[in-house]
């Protein structure tokens, strides 16, 4: 049976929620951080004016430390900016290699607790026309299937290609045969966005073909 | 005594910074960033207060603290969360977890947990050295 617009509004709702959940707890992670390393200073001051004397290269680590996690926090902001500005246009041209570098930058935690690493091949931009947000959804969706396909501490390869005005995503590594069922799922999903996908048991590879 | 705690998270830069503030509150710390290798320490040595996070590669805290519970009851955890949510923490309470504490934590907050986790595991550890006097008591016939 087709997907109804309500399911699809709903199918997209979630995504945004999952990945919101996923930032927000790497946001807490990076703030934990600074707050045991601002603790830390706050503690070695309290024991200098105790008479203790503090090390000025100690105090010099912490900082860097705290500023290195203020950098961390301002990148996963800035990627969690461009996600929410996905969906202010319905269709727009894309790069297929942008979204999916965001898309894995996004479930880098997914992946990590799944011990599974992805790596992405250099290529130039792989540009088409479409709906940013739903493109997203759909390399997640395919990103996850794979990750759970790998398994554990396996790695995943993604390669790009445009020829002949065909952009192609390719996901390398899979491990186990994806169940059929969520591989209909997939291919749903890919109808919805003018996608269609391949899948290659034997070379262990998706494909995801705008 | 300074309390001996494990504390586990694959966040390096967190257990570190967290593992020095125990160390200068007089704790006795052992830090961890690979659950795997936390449970192995658990099986070899005690520890007064497991502070554990919630959400690891390959394992999470739930599952070693089921895995924690089952071979050294007597060890009490603190479960800790970047993803603090009701049903978790009612999940890990359930499971035999002590507290549940949310990111970032208040270091004061998380000292009192461990040492009421140490007071606790002090009179668990008794009670069972108290039975065990009896039951060989019992068998000897004194």
């Amino acid at each position: 049976m087709e997907s109804t617009t309500p399911q699809k509004d709903r199918d997209g709702l979630c995504f945004f929620g999952q990945i919101s959940a996923a930032i927000s707890h790497d946001l807490k992670n990076v703030l934990a951080i600074i707050n045991e390393d601002a603790g830390l200073m706050q503690d070695y001051l309290l024991m200098a004016n105790q008479g203790m004397e503090i090390n000025p290269d100690k105090l010099g680590e912490i900082a860097g430390k705290i500023l290195i996690q203020i950098k961390r926090g301002d990148s996963i902001i800035k990627n969690m900016n461009r996600f929410a500005h996905s969906v202010d246009l319905p269709e727009c041209e894309v790069d297929y290699r942008e979204l999916t570098l965001l898309v894995v930058s996004l479930l880098t935690r997914i992946a990590s607790r799944k011990s599974v690493t992805i790596s992405i091949a250099e290529s130039d931009p792989v540009k088409g026309k479409g709906d940013p947000f739903v493109i997203q959804m759909l390399i997640a969706k395919c990103l996850e299937i794979c990750i759970d396909s790998a398994g554990k501490d396996n790695e995943l390869n993604i390669e790009f290609s445009n020829e002949a005005g065909n952009s192609a995503i390719k996901i390398i590594g899979l491990s186990n045969p994806v169940p059929a069922d969520q591989l209909s799922g997939l291919e749903k999903n890919a109808v919805n966005v003018g996608a269609s996908l391949g899948f290659s048991p034997q070379d262990k590879i998706l494909i995801i073909k705008f | 005594m300074a309390e001996k705690v494990l504390l586990v998270d694959d966040e390096k830069e967190f257990v570190e910074g967290l593992a020095e503030r125990m160390e200068l509150r007089g704790m006795n710390v052992t830090a961890c960033t690979n659950p795997q290798e936390a449970l192995d320490k658990v099986d070899a040595e005690s520890f007064d207060a497991i502070v554990l996070d919630l959400q690891m590669p390959g394992i999470d805290g739930i599952e070693a603290l089921k895995h924690i519970k089952k071979t050294r009851p007597e060890m009490q955890v603190i479960l800790l969360s970047g993803h603090a949510t009701v049903e978790k923490g009612i999940e890990a309470m359930k499971l035999g977890a002590m507290d549940f504490v949310e990111k970032p934590a208040d270091i004061n907050v998380l000292t009192d947990k461990i040492k009421k986790a140490q007071a606790k595991k002090m009179i668990i550890v008794e009670e069972k050295t108290k039975e065990k006097v009896e039951e060989i008591i019992k068998q000897k016939g004194w």
